[in-house]
């Protein structure tokens, strides 16, 4: 078969272009790069980070501790309840739910079973040590618990 | 040295390949319809801000509904392709309309980009049937469906950049232990109320380490035909259960439309052949 011109001229614009687009997400992805004008293809990559999985417990004096439906001990549905009470995001979304809770249940030793969405996974965020309905204490901040900014804003 | 000369002229000949122009048209006809299904309601003129997003309107629809009919088929390709890169850097990335500068609205400029590099209204358009009628008018044989397949060739680089970036991104504890699938499934679907350290685990992390290995064979599986036939479907049940699960938009339909270049065209020409047979052979 004749190489034409034409057909060189064809391979060579293919190595050009096919080279920039699967080369230019490196940019972002490996160099860390964040402009607009370059894509990435990171897909859904923050999603769902910062949803806090969450099981709530009241305890006696004995220590014992009796599991509570955060839907009916508010008096709603799951079906109907707002976001904020179906999907805690963050601690200030469990404390939120924690806060309603010890109002709605009145004086109760209120405890939380909870882990939270970070980007390398599931990390504990709390195991039943502190009352809810009482102040916490500073706590560290776990790393991971809010998106990177990968995605543009 | 041979080799190296030889794997070259492969290239050259693969890449500046000539061949049938209906995956183009095909592609061509879907691009239209998914520029219209993603940015027809951003672009209807009552939305427009000023002259130029007017403008922009005009030129959109003008130019995408003269793509769909195959009108001045390679003038209204490169119009619709100037237009949507137009709104993806310019109004969308320089100005800051983050909202058009997603994933899928990348994909689809880009397509739309590379469509306009291909002679796609020598098939299934209006311009052929110009071409037909002028052809039988002077005695002449019906012009040959074939063109350039470079537009084609940048397509499949583009899915495999898709898929290899895409997977190269998973490859990491958080994704491959199914965490990050439980959490994409928490958050659209279950809320904070995840049955976690269940078979649920097992399953996300099964279906993290498919996906992760699915999207590494489709970025080498596009180049290499053998694989098509098991691949191919593989890759659209994938796309068409992420449709149906999560808000790609038109993510899904682009990459799945996109396959039409990988196929082999004279394989895509005979089967359109044999669902749409010459209405004068009725």
């Amino acid at each position: 078969m004749t190489t034409t011109t034409a057909t060189r001229t064809r391979a060579l614009v293919f190595v050009a272009v096919a080279a920039g687009l699967l080369l230019m997400p490196a940019y972002r992805q490996v160099f860390g790069g964040r402009s607009r004008f370059v894509r990435d293809w990171e897909l859904f990559n923050e999603v769902g980070v910062g949803l806090v999985v969450a099981e709530f417990s009241v305890r006696d004096g004995d220590g014992r501790e009796t599991p509570i439906d955060r839907y009916a001990a508010l008096g709603r549905e799951r079906r109907t309840a707002p976001r904020w009470l179906r999907s805690m995001n963050g601690e200030a979304g469990l404390l939120r739910v924690a806060g309603e809770l010890c109002g709605k249940l009145g004086a109760v030793d209120l405890r939380a079973r909870a882990s939270i969405a970070t980007m390398r996974g599931w990390v504990p965020l709390h195991a039943g040590e502190h009352d809810l309905c009482r102040p916490l204490p500073p706590r560290p901040q776990i790393p991971g618990t809010r998106p990177r900014g990968h995605e543009d804003p | 040295m041979k080799t190296r000369e030889s794997a070259w002229a492969r290239l050259v000949a693969w890449a500046g390949a000539e061949g049938s122009t209906v995956p183009m048209a095909l592609i061509r006809i879907g691009l239209a319809l998914l520029l219209w299904a993603r940015w027809g309601e951003d672009m209807v003129l009552v939305q427009a801000e000023g002259p130029a997003m007017l403008a922009l309107s005009v030129g959109f629809f003008a130019a995408t509904a003269a793509m769909l009919v195959g009108l001045w088929t390679r003038a209204a390709t490169a119009t619709a392709a100037a237009v949507v890169a137009t709104m993806y850097f310019a109004v969308g990335a320089a100005g800051g309309r983050t909202a058009w500068i997603h994933h899928h609205h990348f994909l689809l400029m880009s397509a739309t980009v590379l469509c306009a590099l291909t002679p796609c209204g020598r098939s299934l358009s209006v311009d052929r049937w110009r071409a037909l009628a002028r052809a039988r008018d002077r005695g002449l044989p019906a012009p040959a469906e074939r063109g350039p397949l470079l537009g084609l060739r940048l397509m499949t680089a583009q899915l495999s950049a898709v898929y290899l970036w895409s997977a190269i991104d998973k490859c990491e504890a958080g994704f491959l232990s199914g965490a990050r699938l439980e959490q994409i499934a928490g958050f659209y679907y279950v809320g904070s109320d995840l049955p976690l350290g269940t078979g649920l685990t097992i399953v996300s992390a099964t279906a993290a380490w498919t996906v992760v290995a699915l999207e590494f064979a489709l970025a080498i599986g596009v180049w290499r035909p053998r694989w098509h036939r098991w691949l191919l479907p593989l890759g659209a049940a994938f796309h068409a259960g992420l449709y149906v699960l999560l808000p790609v938009h038109t993510f899904s339909a682009t990459m799945v439309l996109l396959y039409l270049a990988v196929i082999d065209p004279p394989a895509v020409h005979r089967a359109v052949a044999a669902v749409a047979p010459r209405a004068d052979e009725a």
